[in-house]
């Protein structure tokens, strides 16, 4: 029973200090909870045929748009759901959370990818008038529903990005992204960047972790932020550089 | 000269002083300090006029920043947005104005010359630079529009052709304006050509409340106008927030968005400014300042900007400034995050200028003084019907406080403190909740006031100012009530009084000697082994007083009987109704703290009538979701009985009876077990359902109420129409997208409908443009639109025309939500809604409590007398929902501050007691009320349906038959709603092996009872493709079984189900059932159901005697089939595909 305890306790101790990647971009002016699309290349790096009978178990965090002084976030991540019938219904999921000022919108969406093969898949999340919610995978539109509640509609200030693993995760991290683009409106269909990827005045944020540099062995990345005060470099910690959809991405774990 | 000397300091007290503008502006820049600048793109796709202002049609145009409030010289609170841009033709605008949550609809008429009355944009243009004179172009929420020239007054005989559309949305109204330019006397575009501008927003209700881009010291400032310049293909400059970013910071987000394939170079200035005089009114005091020398002295008319600029700096200290050189590349944008942390409230100025580099211009400049206010917010819902108060909820969570500091709200009225509560604030959920009675004050607009304060020290403040409507003509209405006029609807009968009790159709209640119901007589057979006892004991003893009947009327019959002690007073009412509901109040009133050692209540029912039982929701958890959990089950009621926490109802009962029990709350409930508060004991010869409403000693010193009720069933008399004869099938009439007429095809199909059997049709309501009734899904009447107006006159037409030819009852889907946009309701319609809200289909699930039921009921009226349709399709509406609003009536607080939802059981059977009026006796007779309700039949609600409709998605199962989908214990015909669904476990042709054993019919749809042959054009397979399929899962014998049922004499037949069939026919394997409907020796309908999951080829023994019929003269058709079966003296072979089912008539020689 104590040896039991003591791997359960390092093995979590280890998991929270563990080596999972994530870069932390500064927010301002780069998400409006009115009008958005948020793209992204990813890829598992686990099965998602993979059973559990918990509620949930996670396999992977994505990003996440954090307003701390407002305890506001909005979350993309992924794991495994038990269903009705335990591990029989177990599926893999797409998680879109939000949670503003402290309260977690109820029922986040879930996007079954139990399908996805081990390749890069594209995820587009689009929203408008604050609550109104479209998912594109792979340029197929999967979902179109509305929030319960609005998002206040909102520019928001201080407030960070954090492609990766947030601050506090106790599992590993099990995902490769690239060419992560934020516009700052409700793209139509052909203007996904699946179709199209270009850099355009709407695009608030563009990441295809081309521009790595290293600097006293750190790594940092500098992508497209349209914030003039956020433009530079910023560390890319933990995790590995790998190939990605199109010339380099991230995996975040070692 | 005396005379001349007054007259002139007159006339120079009322002349102004200006800062002096240039046409130039980089002439003097600090003209941008008074009136703001914005150079706007030449854009290469022009907008579409359609009131939308998309954001991305809109993304490559300029920005304005937002609207200055002209009565407080201040940045508005809320949205104002003006975007501009042009073209080689046209000037284009796209506005957004919000207004205050609780404001109605904006002010909004239909005559052009008039829309300058109504919330209006006004759009003021001055394409002369100095000129004296402006084009006006005004315009309203519905699209109307007109346009003129203004000097002193606005001539509206001058006229241009220009467009304009605008819309309500859920902020506001929004909308977009295309202007020629050579209209307005710009024949040639020159880049840098200077046009000044006032776009307002003029808002008239629910207060007046004018905003404008640049100040205007008053309305026919002509010289207060902001300069718009014609640029070149440039960036669009975008101001996207300025003010209170988030709770601690304030400052301004620019966009630059450069659409061109060019790079350009902008200097950018920011500056944030504190004014240092309290109070300051910026724009003012930049007025006042360019007039050094007062009133009283002769003055210049103008004074040069960066003198003025100068002086008031004097008064503005600089708290945080910004320089910076910027590049944006092509196709690309760059933001301005300019943030400054600030705590607490103040008056600021933020002042901006972007200027192109390389060329010296000002592309865009403002000043914009704005509040930052301490961060409260304040939520206010009427309850004025159900309660008569404002409730108001102020949240300050952003705020630091104090559990020592108090929270103040007034209500005020034209500077007057009418209304004034005050409390300590709350720490724990950092807001508070006030009830401001507003019962008796007039309906017009009135100020909310609140103020958090440390004493005497204001620490956070909001106001809001609330309209407070009149009362609506629906509230309060009677329609429906059969108390009222004391008139019993059909089927029942009047009551009648006897000397110990009374009687109402087929029971007859009887009490003893203190009064207890020792009786129940129903259908002439005793129910109760002994009497219904209501026990109950305080601390000390007490007496009880007579019992006094004090109503009797032929609807309702009610007793009343007091008890006392020197500690307490009491009483209990009995209130019986017509269909032989009897409701027990008890109300115990305490003069000082006394005990209640227990109460409780017990019906002891003989065992032969006990034999099953259903029963609903567990417990009062504070949401209508978390109530599903456990919301129901049915069974057979098992030898060692069983015990159950807390339910709102139960009903135990067998085949042909039972009683049923509700109650809509535990508040007051106190029990030494929770998981036994409900116990059904078999006893020997007796099953006692026992009701523990307190059995654990409860103290009380206030006054507390217990409220529950029980009903002898069946409630009615079994409809033998709706049972056997109704043939109703459901769709959608269609009319044409005009919403002109109707095509020749509707009544084709109600041709066909007919000929394939129907009497009834149940309309949908489709969200489409051909649907004859309603878009707005669930509502009892059509939205007063002028579409909607067409839509009747045509439905009216169609339902007349059904009725010519046989449709006897047309009926209407008519529920699902309340609606907080209905014209009569919206000021309301949260004293509807059930608690918490239930979003649905772009509205809010009701709760039928008197505000809702009052609206229905109203507006169903209305309904049926315009369309003089015969029904309602009701769905899930009796069903009571959870529902926690607790000033409607619902709902409650326990001792722990833990909100527990109630369910409106007597509210709901109040409103389809309503509705079935309104269609059997009220408006019409011999309605329909067709309820779709896939529990069990909620016998006290349902007495007041005509069928109970369920089984939708419902597993069908044998066991729980009689507690669940059999209507003959309850009076009630049931009808199933199944389809072919991936939803369903089954296909249709399964289900009906279950539901012929219930005798009962599924609802059929057009395309199984059509026929093609005569109406080919219907798109649907038709019922020959069924027909042709005979015992199929993927057939549908709906007109079959039609056909059957049409040609059969029920009237002389006797119903035998399966469990009562041994008598007539057996069969060894007891998953073939078999049942039948008998005319002894004339004709009979035999059903034989297999739960098999393999083919079942066997020998079913039929008594042909006893039956009635002599073999061999007898046919046996299978009717489905149209294949006569051969009997043998004993019996028939047969066989039966698995899980499904034959039907043969039986007819003599």
């Amino acid at each position: 029973m104590i040896k039991k305890f003591t791997f359960i306790f390092f093995t979590f101790i280890l998991l929270c200090f563990c080596e999972n990647g994530r870069i932390i971009y500064k927010g301002e002016g780069i998400f409006s909870f009115e009008e958005l699309t948020v793209e992204m290349w990813i890829k598992f790096n686990f099965d998602p045929n993979e059973k559990t009978d918990k509620v949930w178990i996670p396999k992977g965090s994505i990003l996440n748009f954090e307003i701390p002084e407002e305890k506001t976030i909005f979350s993309i991540s992924c794991g495994l759901k038990a269903g009705r019938k335990g591990e029989e219904d177990s599926r893999c999921y797409l998680r879109i959370g939000f949670c503003i000022e402290g309260k977690e919108i109820p029922y986040p969406v879930l996007i079954d990818c139990s399908n996805f093969s081990n390749n890069w898949h594209h995820i587009a999340i689009l929203w408008q008038e604050g609550k109104k919610l479209t998912i594109y995978i792979d340029g197929n539109e999967i979902l179109k529903s509305s929030l319960q509640e609005k998002i206040k509609k909102d520019f928001v200030g201080k407030s960070k990005l954090i492609i990766g693993t947030p601050l506090v995760w106790f599992y590993e991290n099990q995902i490769e992204i690239d060419e992560i683009r934020i516009s700052s409106i409700a793209r139509k269909k052909e203007e996904l960047s699946i179709y199209k990827n270009i850099i355009d005045p709407y695009v608030l944020f563009y990441e295809n972790f081309e521009n790595i540099k290293e600097e006293n062995g750190e790594i940092f990345t500098e992508p497209y932020i349209v914030s003039i005060e956020s433009k530079g470099k910023y560390k890319i910690e933990n995790g590995k550089i790998v190939e990605g959809k199109f010339g380099k991405g991230y995996l975040f774990s070692k | 000269m005396r005379k001349f000397f007054i007259l002139f300091l007159i006339c120079s007290f009322f002349s102004f002083s200006y800062v002096k503008k240039y046409e130039e502006i980089e002439k003097d820049e600090f003209i941008t300090y008074r009136y703001p600048v914005i150079r706007i793109p030449y854009v290469e796709k022009k907008p579409v006029i359609d009131g939308i202002v998309d954001k991305e049609e809109w993304g490559n145009f300029a920005l304005l920043s937002p609207l200055i409030s002209l009565q407080t010289g201040k940045m508005v609170d809320g949205i104002g947005n003006i975007y501009a841009g042009y073209d080689n033709e046209n000037i284009y605008f796209a506005f957004q104005f919000g207004r205050p949550t609780y404001a109605g609809e904006p002010i909004a008429g239909d005559e052009p010359l008039n829309v300058w009355a109504d919330d209006c944009i006004e759009f003021f243009i001055r394409p002369i630079f100095g000129e004296k004179w402006e084009y006006s172009f005004v315009g309203n929420v519905k699209s109307i529009y007109e346009e003129g020239k203004r000097t002193h007054s606005t001539d509206k005989k001058w006229k241009i052709k220009w467009n304009f559309k605008a819309r309500k949305t859920d902020f506001g109204w929004e909308g977009e304006m295309e202007i020629p330019l050579k209209d307005i006397g710009i024949e040639k575009i020159e880049k840098g050509k200077v046009i000044e501008i006032a776009p307002t927003n003029n808002q008239k209700s629910p207060v007046v409340m004018q905003s404008c881009w640049t100040y205007l010291r008053d309305w026919f400032s002509h010289y207060d106008f902001g300069y718009l310049i014609l640029g070149d293909k440039i960036p669009s400059i975008r101001i996207l927030k300025v003010g209170e970013i988030d709770k601690n910071q304030i400052g301004v987000l620019i966009e630059i968005s450069n659409f061109t394939d060019k790079k350009f170079n902008y200097d950018i200035e920011i500056f944030l400014y504190k004014p240092l005089l309290e109070g300051l009114n910026y724009f003012k005091f930049v007025d006042e300042t360019s007039n050094p020398l007062g009133a009283q002295a002769e003055v210049e008319p103008e004074t040069e900007a960066k003198d003025v600029i100068c002086e008031v700096m004097k008064k503005l200290e600089v708290i945080k400034e910004y320089r910076k050189s910027i590049e944006i590349g092509e196709n690309s944008s760059v933001r301005i995050p300019f943030l400054y942390d600030f705590e607490g409230k103040g008056d600021f100025v933020i002042y901006y200028k972007i200027k192109d580099k390389n060329e010296n211009k000002i592309i865009a400049s403002s000043a914009i003084p704005f509040e930052k206010k301490l961060p409260l917010t304040i939520k206010i819902i009427p309850y004025i019907l159900s309660k008569g108060i404002l409730e108001t909820t102020v949240e300050y969570s952003k705020l630091k406080i104090d559990e020592n500091f108090n929270i103040e709200i007034s209500l005020i009225d034209d500077g007057k403190t009418l209304k004034k509560l005050e409390k300590k604030v709350d720490i724990e959920n950092q807001k508070s909740i006030f009830e401001i009675p507003v019962k008796d004050l007039i309906p017009k607009s009135y100020k909310i006031k609140c103020q958090i304060k440390d004493e005497d020290k204001i620490k956070g403040e909001i106001e809001e100012i609330y309209n407070i409507p009149p009362i609506p003509e629906w509230w309060d209405n009677k329609f429906g009530y059969p108390e009222v006029y004391d008139v019993v609807p059909e089927p029942w009968k009047p009551m009648e009084k006897k000397k110990n009790g009374f009687s109402v159709w087929n029971r007859e209640i009887i009490f003893d000697e203190i009064n207890e119901i020792k009786s129940i007589k129903n259908s002439g057979k005793e129910m109760l082994t002994g009497p219904i006892r209501l026990n109950f004991e305080f601390s000390d003893p007490f007496e009880f007083g007579r019992t006094e009947c004090i109503e009797s009327k032929k609807t309702k019959i009610t007793y009343k009987k007091e008890f006392k002690n020197e500690k307490l007073k009491g009483k209990i009412i009995l209130e019986n109704e017509f269909d032989g509901f009897m409701k027990y109040t008890l109300l115990i009133e305490p003069k000082e703290k006394i005990e209640i050692k227990n109460l409780l209540f017990e019906i002891p029912l003989k065992r032969e009538i006990a034999e099953y039982y259903q029963r609903g929701s567990v417990g009062t958890p504070s949401s209508y979701h978390e109530s599903l959990k456990d919301h129901k089950d049915y069974g057979k009621i098992p030898e060692k009985g069983f015990k159950l926490p807390f339910v709102e109802e139960i009903w135990i009962g067998n085949e042909e009876m039972g009683i049923e029990y509700v109650c809509e709350t535990d508040q007051n409930f106190s029990n030494l077990n929770d998981k036994e508060v409900v116990e059904v004991k078999v006893d020997g010869k007796n099953v006692i359902l026992k009701i523990n409403f307190v059995n654990k000693p409860k103290v009380i010193e206030k006054p507390i109420t217990y409220q529950w009720a029980i009903i002898p069933t069946p409630v009615k008399p079994m409809n033998k129409e709706f049972l056997h004869n109704l043939y109703l099938t459901q769709s959608g009439f269609s009319i044409e997208k005009t919403l002109d007429k109707i095509p020749e095809t509707t009544f084709r199909f109600i041709d066909a409908i007919v000929e394939g059997g129907a009497n009834a049709f149940c309309q949908w309501a489709w969200n489409n443009p051909e649907s004859v009734w309603n878009i707005d899904f669930g509502a009892p009447g059509y939205r007063p639109t002028e579409e909607n107006k067409k839509r009747e006159k045509l439905f009216r037409e169609i339902i007349d025309y059904a009725h010519k030819k046989g449709i006897k009852w047309v009926i209407i889907y008519a529920i699902w939500n309340t609606y907080p946009d209905w014209p009569n309701l919206k000021n309301y319609w949260e004293e509807t809604a059930l608690y918490p809200l239930l979003p649905g289909f772009g509205a809010y699930m009701y709760c039928p409590q008197k505000p809702f039921s009052d609206w229905y009921i109203y507006t169903l009226k209305e309904t049926i007398e315009k369309l003089n349709i015969d029904g309602v399709y009701l769905d899930s509406s009796a069903h009571p929902r959870l529902c926690t609003n607790i000033h409607h009536g619902c709902g409650y607080i326990d001792e722990d501050g833990k909100v527990h939802g109630t369910y409106p059981i007597f509210a709901t059977r109040e409103f389809h007691k309503r509705i079935y009026f309104l269609f059997h006796g009220g408006l019409k007779k011999n309605g329909l009320v067709y309820a779709h309700n896939s529990h069990f039949i909620y016998a006290c609600i349902e007495s007041f349906v005509d069928v109970h409709h369920c089984g939708e998605g419902s597993t069908l199962t044998r066991d729980i038959l009689i507690p669940k989908f059999y209507g003959y214990p309850f009076g009630i015909p049931v009808s199933f709603t199944r389809w072919n669904n991936p939803v369903y476990p089954e296909t249709r042709m399964n289900s009906w092996r279950f539901v012929l054993q219930c005798d009962s019919t599924i609802k059929s749809h057009p395309s199984m009872i059509i026929s093609k042959n005569i109406f080919p054009e219907y798109k649907g397979f038709g019922r020959e493709y069924y027909i042709k399929l005979g015992y199929d899962t993927k057939g549908e014998v709906v007109y079959k079984i039609w056909q059957l049922y049409k040609k059969f004499d029920f009237e002389n037949s006797i119903w035998i189900p399966n469990w009562k069939i041994e008598k007539y026919a057996k069969v060894e394997d007891p998953d073939i059932w078999i049942c039948m409907h008998l005319n002894k020796g004339k004709e009979a309908i035999v059903v034989v159901s297999s739960f098999k999951d393999e083919n079942f080829d066997g020998f079913i023994e039929f008594n042909w005697k006893e039956m009635g019929f002599e073999y061999p003269k007898f046919k046996i058709i299978d009717w489905i089939i149209d294949q006569e079966i051969k009997p043998e003296e004993k019996g028939v072979k047969l066989n039966v595909k698995e899980k499904l089912f034959r039907v043969f008539y039986i007819s003599k020689d």
